[in-house]
């Protein structure tokens, strides 16, 4: 399933996804694949998604 | 064997390993963005290296049983070692087509482009190297294809890996372009 609310999130930042994928040391694909709904990411890398974006974790991922 | 040259052939093995080392240190660092030596991959990467390793060792394991099977019908055309290195070269191409399939074959601080420098170089001289084998027929001795088409095997290897990283990246353009 799509994660629309983080695709929201980080465009409401005007972030790209190069740009949050670097500030949370992950690659782009991951947090393509992750927007994509292709792969579930670890707590930790959601923690670190969060406070990037300024949001809590039901905000992001909670459906 | 004489002393001699047994003092030669260590020497020579020594050298080799050597400037084998030396090469794979130059490669690392000229294929990283921060020169460091360490690749650093993000959760989703080691997961998908992970599923990688795991058909590659299928596969060799597969290659191995089958060669059990018919090892002996193939050692008429052509050298062991050649036999043992097909399936080397076949769980290697698994396992970089899947990696880099799934996105999870450059790691975060790596350059790809370099890296399809040095592969295409690598490439090449396999290449050049397979040819003047062939062409000086050494590649065939007694009638069995000798361990020196080891230089062909490496080419194919190092172009298939290009070649499946040219089909992902047109891939990947098309899938942004959408």
């Amino acid at each position: 399933m799509k994660n629309l609310k983080l695709k929201a999130a980080r465009a409401g930042m005007d972030m790209s996804q190069q740009e949050l994928a670097a500030k949370v040391g992950v690659s782009r694909q991951t947090i393509s694949a992750i927007e994509k709904g292709d792969y579930n990411p670890t707590i930790n890398l959601c923690i670190a998604i969060c406070k990037e974006l300024g949001k809590t974790l039901d905000e992001l991922f909670w459906e | 064997m004489s002393m001699e040259y047994s003092v030669g052939y260590i020497l020579g093995a020594c050298v080799g390993v050597l400037i084998t080392a030396l090469f794979i240190l130059v490669f690392l660092k000229f294929t990283k963005k921060d020169g460091n030596i360490k690749c650093r991959f993000d959760e989703r990467q080691n997961i998908i290296r992970g599923k990688g390793y795991k058909y590659a060792f299928f596969t060799l394991l597969i290659y191995n049983a089958l060669i059990l099977v018919i090892g002996n019908v193939l050692e008429m055309y052509m050298d062991r070692e050649m036999i043992m290195f097909i399936g080397i070269c076949l769980s290697v191409i698994v396992y970089a087509a899947y990696a880099i399939w799934n996105e999870g074959y450059f790691s975060l601080n790596e350059n790809p482009k370099r890296v399809m420098i040095i592969f295409g170089v690598v490439g090449v001289i396999n290449l050049i190297s397979g040819i003047s084998s062939i062409v000086s027929g050494e590649i065939i001795e007694n009638g069995k294809v000798s361990f020196r088409a080891m230089n062909l095997l490496c080419a194919v290897l190092m172009f298939s890996v290009l070649i499946v990283l040219a089909i992902k990246t047109i891939c990947n353009r098309e899938e942004d372009e959408r």
